[in-house]
């Protein structure tokens, strides 16, 4: 070696170098879109989910600022949460809103934060400010947070069940759902978003239901990759929020769509105004009652016949019908169980999740007179209410409560109680509602109460007297 | 967000620092009496004696074109030495700055680029002044070129006020150009929705009172119950008011520009949700408390809480204000002339009621400002520089000063904690002092009582048991807490230094609040430091390194 120039010998450096490359890049490659590519190690990484990517998109400044902390990374966070606290309390949320962003550079991976945060974006903050606009906006915040949370962590079904809930409850049972669900498709950033919804939460502009249970499926779907588990709520309950978001939707439907679509036309006098109203109908009940058909096929077909892990052993299913019956029996045939235990631990099962309930009650909401039933109650109020038309009225509240009394007829019991006066709280209120307008409207046209008339019953049913007093003190204040 | 308006008493300030600089002054003296009488025994009064002659003679009888050489002798072994690096380490932030900024978005404020630039600049150039102003002259001293200087015909002040000087110098070039590339940086990064945030408001504050539900004077209105005690409440529909006076207005500057703008930031609170569309409502009215006048406005507003837009909160009043005296569908319009009828001299009153019933509103001295013409931002933006400029310069007079008597890593260590100190410390003794004022005692105590707290596991408000050993621990308490305002007394307020909070939310930086503060405190601390680092300097035996 010492014999060669100086240039000779960088020249042999550089082949060694060049050399040595190889062994580097066979090893040491980074992976790149494809799933198992890069190195060796890369790839080993990826076999035994290892790396940091396994885990979900990497962020590069949080590696960064993690390094560069050196051993000071929880001291750096617990101040930050700190400081957020703080900011909190003196109300300077913009800097609330970076302080959060630079925890998670630190903590990209524990899901308390990104749960946390969020909360505290979508409910505290929001609740902090007076116009709706401002609270739908932290509203956003907070689940958009939640969003990125899900990427960075897409083996954490808590955090894709937990967006699920905020698009899903958070706009859908605020105090301001109307403007939350109306936002939602039609954001009132009209700057940024043109009149859409918030492309980065709705890029469809779907409903915020089914946007949920779009989340909720991710979540269920992340629960059956080897190794993921769930610590929120049992199983079977988990598992079923996409299907009932899917209810959820249909029961908004159903509510939006009578109300909004019929308020719009007032002139109902006239003969063409009232084929228009007829087709409006028609449209809106034949969307409505499809969708509480899906509903009810999903509920049953699809969540019903998930196999679901039992804490008696081996999985389970939670509906009853002939099919149902023989997979039980391979299930129980499987576990070494016998067909009787599988169907005690079913029947526990089918409790803790109100299974029959839920099943029952897009049966009965399915029903096209049960639609007819909704539309005429509705319709009747409104001439009541906004239109002063008391026989009109009284008409409509006749024939819905005609068609509801038919209906809870069918869910008369042997042993003498009716199934949908114990369980189907909403629709007796709704009945209980429309016999008040009816009575009053009655009373407006000098007409006595008859001796006979729809859903005598529940009118005269002590168990709902304090609910009917309540309702009445509310009709006289607020006239129907 | 609330802008805190800033209180700072000029002449209380130079009385205060008199005392202090008298205080620390009789303390050195009499220490370097009882060192000199240490070290020479009888002679050491004439030491003494002589010492103080000389110091005085060097102190006053600096030469400055000798400070100037050897501030250009500094900047010279600074370059050197490298220390401009420092701006590339700015700039390649910057490249990457985004990154911390995190991916989103389109709808985020210009507030946390501003924060971003000035953070960066307040943090990278606060290591760099600290370490070239602490390790300069150890360096100079173990390499013997110090030796060279203080052969030559110049006094020893004229080196420390020559070092300080060109530390300074070269602070103030990185600031220059790293503020510059940060100000194009925030123009580029802020989001085109955001621009317009990037403004300098005016603000004059005014003074606030109150008027109680029954309305009678009061000192605050109703507590909601919100744990930070900021803000005071007015109820709605009620007698309940709270009346701004804004003194020493500039009318000539307002009449040319033909109305007044007022900027709100109250909070609501609720007791109950209402119609959740609506906001709750507030409404104006202006008063000339000489005349008698009221001028109630016609409409009322909105609280536009929390809004990011600052033009949602700003009410104009016009120069000619028409309204009725009563609600009676008869009652007489009456139109008023703003500047002649009601403003009182060179004051205006206004008056602010919530007109929910049952709900309330949120009010602050800071929460209702006269918003003057606007500014540009950059205006607000080399303010603030400025600002970080003053106390770079006094970082670097306390290295420098530290370097005189220690070695790097020691004054390192010295005025790196003085600067945490200043920064964080302070704060927290202020807290506790206000608390010892105004309740009359801290919260969980002090030293020693925390610590018996935290070994019994007591909780803060609980009190202590009646006994010998609560007089004991409250008599220590007691000491470390006068020990504690002492040396607060002496710890630089770097808080008025940091103006970003101004420049972020769109604020002028204002003179009297933040940028004379910071001017006295860095003359105020740089006196006594020149003359520290002078005698630490001339007493220092410069062989033993």
């Amino acid at each position: 070696m010492n014999q060669l120039t100086v240039r000779q010998r960088k020249m042999v450096y550089a082949v060694v170098a060049g050399l040595l490359v190889v062994p580097i890049v066979f090893l040491g490659a980074p992976a790149g879109e494809e799933t198992r590519s890069g190195g060796k190690i890369s790839q080993l990484r990826h076999d035994y989910e290892l790396g940091e990517s396994s885990l979900g998109n990497v962020d590069p400044t949080s590696a960064t600022m993690n390094l560069v902390l050196l051993g000071f990374r929880g001291v750096a966070a617990s101040y930050l949460w700190q400081q957020a606290e703080h900011y909190k309390m003196t109300k300077n949320f913009a800097q609330l809103r970076d302080t959060v962003e630079s925890i998670i550079l630190l903590q990209p991976h524990f899901k308390t934060v990104w749960e946390f945060q969020a909360w505290n974006l979508a409910y505290n903050v929001s609740a902090e400010c007076d116009a709706v606009a401002d609270r739908y906006r932290w509203v956003k915040q907070g689940a958009k947070f939640l969003i990125r949370g899900t990427e960075r962590n897409k083996k954490v079904p808590e955090l894709q069940f937990g967006t699920g809930q905020f698009i899903g409850s958070k706009l859908g049972l605020a105090d301001e759902r109307d403007v939350y669900r109306k936002f939602f498709v039609s954001d009132p950033d009209t700057d940024l978003w043109n009149g859409g919804p918030d492309e980065e939460l709705n890029p469809e502009g779907k409903d915020n239901y089914l946007v949920a249970r779009d989340w909720y499926l991710k979540a269920n779907d992340t629960l059956e990759e080897p190794g993921v588990e769930q610590h929120r709520m049992d199983l079977a309950l988990f598992l079923a929020y996409p299907y009932r978001a899917l209810i959820d939707h249909a029961k908004n439907f159903q509510k939006d769509g009578v109300a909004s679509q019929l308020d719009d036309d007032t002139t109902v006098q006239g003969e063409q105004s009232q084929a228009q109203r007829d087709e409006t109908y028609n449209s809106w009940a034949a969307e409505c009652q499809q969708k509480w058909a899906d509903a009810y096929d999903e509920w049953t077909n699809i969540y019903g016949m998930k196999r679901i892990e039992s804490s008696g052993g081996g999985t389970i299913v939670l509906e009853i019908d002939d099919a149902a019956d023989s997979v039980l029996e391979e299930l129980a045939e499987k576990d070494d169980m016998t067909f009787e235990d599988k169907s005690r631990w079913r029947d526990r099962y089918r409790k803790t999740t109100s299974y029959p309930y839920w099943k029952r009650h897009c049966e009965i909401e399915r029903r096209d007179e049960m639609t007819r039933a909704r539309y005429y109650l509705a319709e009747g109020r409104r001439l009541y209410r906004n239109i002063q038309d008391f026989e009109g009225s009284r008409q409509y509240l006749e024939q819905g409560l005609a068609l509801l009394e038919s209906v809870f007829q069918q869910y008369d019991t042997e042993e003498g109680y009716n199934v949908m006066i114990i369980d189907e709280g909403d629709t007796v209120e709704e009945a209980l509602k429309a016999m008040l307008i009816w009575r009053q409207v009655l009373e407006l046209l000098g007409e006595p109460i008859p001796e006979d008339y729809p859903l005598k019953r529940l009118w005269e049913d002590p168990n709902f007297e304090y609910q009917r007093e309540d309702l009445n003190q509310r009709f006289l204040q607020w006239q129907g | 967000m609330a802008v805190e308006p800033p209180t700072f008493q000029l002449g209380l300030a130079l009385l205060y620092w008199l005392a202090a600089f008298t205080s620390c002054c009789v303390m050195g003296l009499l220490v370097g009496f009882v060192a000199s009488l240490a070290s020479y025994g009888r002679n050491g009064p004439r030491v003494f004696r002589s010492t103080l002659a000389r110091g005085f003679q060097d102190l006053v009888k600096v030469s400055w074109q000798r400070c100037q050489a050897l501030a250009s002798l500094t900047f010279k072994e600074a370059t050197s030495r490298k220390a401009f690096l420092i701006g590339f380490l700015f700039i390649l932030l910057f490249m990457f700055g985004g990154w911390f900024l995190s991916e989103s978005n389109v709808e985020k404020p210009a507030m946390p680029y501003i924060t971003f630039v000035m953070s960066a600049i307040y943090f990278l150039l606060n290591i760099m002044a600290l370490l070239i102003a602490c390790w300069g002259l150890p360096a100079d001293i173990k390499a013997r070129s110090l030796h060279t200087v203080v052969t030559k015909p110049v006094r020893r002040s004229e080196i420390v006020l020559g070092r300080m000087m060109g530390y300074s110098a070269v602070v103030l070039i990185v600031l220059a150009v790293t503020s510059i590339f940060g100000y194009f940086w925030i123009q580029r990064q802020v989001p085109e929705r955001a621009k317009d945030q990037l403004i300098a408001r005016v603000p004059v504050y005014g003074e606030i009172r109150f008027l109680s539900r029954s309305g009678q004077p009061a000192k605050s209105l109703t507590n909601v119950g919100d744990l930070w005690d900021y803000r005071t409440y007015v109820e709605g529909l009620t007698q309940a008011r709270a009346i701004w006076e804004f003194d020493s207005l500039n009318v000539s500057e307002l009449r040319k520009q033909g109305y007044v703008r007022l900027e709100q930031s109250f909070e609501a609170f609720r007791t109950f949700k209402g119609d959740v569309s609506d906001q709750v409502r507030y409404r104006i009215t202006l008063l000339n408390p000489e005349s008698g006048l009221r001028v109630p406005m016609p409409e009322s507003y909105d609280v536009n809480e929390f809004s990011e837009d600052p033009e949602a909160s700003v009410v104009i009043i016009p120069e000619e204000l028409t309204y009725v005296e009563s609600y009676d569908v008869d009652a007489e319009e009456k139109t008023v002339n703003l500047f002649d009828d009601v403003f009182d001299g060179n004051s205006l009153t206004v008056e602010i009621a919530c007109i929910e019933n049952e709900q309330y509103l949120g009010v602050a001295r800071g929460d209702l400002f006269i918003r003057m013409p606007d500014r540009p931002f950059y205006v607000s933006y080399i303010k603030s520089i400025a600002g970080l400029g003053m106390m770079l310069i006094l970082v670097v007079g306390l290295g420098t000063t530290a370097s005189c008597f220690l070695k790097g890593p020691v004054s390192t260590f010295l005025t790196g904690s003085l600067i945490v100190l200043g920064n964080i410390f302070y704060e927290f003794v202020k807290d506790i002092y206000s608390q010892k004022v105004v309740q009359g005692r801290v919260l969980g105590g002090g030293m020693f009582e925390s610590m018996y707290r935290l070994v019994t596991q007591m909780n803060m408000q609980s009190p202590l048991p009646d006994n010998v050993g609560t007089d004991i621990i409250k008599f220590l308490d007691e000491r470390v807490f006068n020990l504690l305002f002492v040396v607060n007394a002496v710890i630089p307020n770097f808080t008025y230094f940091n103006t970003n909070q101004y420049t972020a939310n769109g604020f002028d930086v204002p003179w009297m609040g933040a940028l004379v503060p910071s001017f006295l405190i860095t003359i105020g601390y740089l006196i006594p430091l020149i003359i520290l680092g002078y005698f630490s300097l001339q007493l220092r035996e410069l062989e033993s390194k």
